[in-house]
């Protein structure tokens, strides 16, 4: 009878822990809090904050995708510009390639980058629903020609009380 | 004594490969060297050229020796041309040193059917971004490439004897607006040549890397 309930129950620790890895493996990344989008046909930029809590270190993620044959002009200082707000304090009031600009090229074995991501660290003051964005400034070339892009990001993030 | 006499003559020739490695050695880096130096100075005859203007007159750089020369590759459509312009270290400059008896030329090298060339951008091009100084065309790119133009905008400074003193960027502030210099000081590299020629001293940045847009030469 002992030795039946313990075969059993190592059956089912069995179970749990293979439903646990499939859960953690399938497990979907955690939802947005709150996103923007702007774009053209040469570029699209964005803006995600994934968790937002008062008082507590957030992250808006920027990020540039170049797109229609352009690439990201690595030669222009892509920077965010936060906009002034009392619901949140930016760790600096300009974020640039030094604060962890991380790019990514077009294809395997491509010099040229298509994609842009800058983390932008800010904290939250107040709770509930706020707009935390700035200043997008980019550039993007193609053989033909060069854009250079000034682009606002306003992402709604509703911020959980502490 | 066989051994010893062997051990001698290895002694003697291995004596003279090194002499002569460290021959080669040294005159390699002294040449090395003074290509790079030649490089940096970034200071030769400036190539001549004879090119029309909008107005289809020509203009020869023989024909300015004695005076300060500035050349600007030019694309009136490139955004950091139009951005130096506008709001950057291009805003009033030609005029300031135009006064002062500096001939400057905007030099447009785009191919015909390319981004910015022709007459009619060009002339267009003048008017938006208030440009007072000839725009030479060159689209057959001959007199770009013999610069080594990449860029727009693209800057030279040749002294009164017709050395090329300066090539490279028009700043160190490579969004055109003169808002994100590097290190964090706006530095005018062409005000500074144009400052260290006239006062008949060397030109203390001689060359820099250019940025802006690629010059869309033909082939």
């Amino acid at each position: 009878m002992f030795r039946q309930v313990r075969e059993l129950s190592g059956v089912w620790a069995l179970v749990c822990l293979a439903l646990l890895a499939g859960a953690a493996v399938a497990a979907p990344p955690p939802a947005p809090n709150g996103s923007t989008r702007a774009e053209d046909s040469e570029w699209v930029a964005s803006g995600t904050v994934a968790r937002a809590v008062q008082e507590s270190p957030a992250t808006l993620d920027v990020e540039l995708v170049a797109r229609g044959g352009f690439h990201v002009n690595e030669e222009y200082p892509l920077n965010f510009q936060p906009a002034p707000s009392a619901a949140a304090d930016f760790a600096k009031p300009r974020f640039d390639r030094a604060d962890g600009l991380v790019l990514e090229p077009c294809a395997a074995g491509v010099r040229e980058a298509c994609r842009a991501r800058l983390p932008i660290a800010f904290t939250p003051r107040t709770a509930g629903a706020v707009s935390v964005g700035g200043t997008l400034s980019f550039s993007v070339c193609s053989a033909e020609k060069c854009l250079i892009r000034k682009v606002d990001l306003a992402v709604p993030v509703e911020v959980s009380p502490r | 004594m066989a051994p010893e006499r062997t051990e001698s003559a290895l002694d003697s020739s291995s004596g003279a490969v090194y002499i002569t490695t460290m021959r080669t050695l040294l005159c390699s880096i002294a040449l090395a060297a003074s290509l790079l130096a030649l490089d940096a100075r970034a200071e030769s005859a400036a190539p001549d050229f004879t090119l029309r203007d909008l107005d289809g007159g020509t203009v020869n750089l023989a024909d300015l020796r004695g005076k300060v020369v500035v050349l600007e590759w030019f694309n009136p459509e490139c955004p950091f041309v139009q951005r130096s312009h506008t709001e950057g270290s291009l805003v009033g400059m030609a005029k300031r040193h135009t006064a002062k008896g500096v001939a400057w030329y905007a030099v447009n090298s785009n191919a015909p059917g390319k981004q910015g060339s022709g007459v009619e951008a060009n002339r267009k091009g003048q008017s938006a971004l208030r440009v007072d100084n000839p725009v030479l065309l060159d689209e057959t790119g001959v007199v770009g490439k013999a610069y080594g133009a990449t860029n727009t905008p693209h800057m030279f400074v040749i002294d009164a004897a017709g050395n090329l003193v300066y090539s490279g960027a028009i700043d160190n502030s490579p969004d055109g607006e003169g808002k994100s210099p590097e290190g964090g000081t706006l530095v005018n590299y062409v005000d500074q040549a144009l400052e260290d020629v006239t006062a008949k001293r060397p030109v203390r940045t001689p060359k820099t890397k250019p940025y802006g847009c690629s010059v869309k030469y033909g082939s």
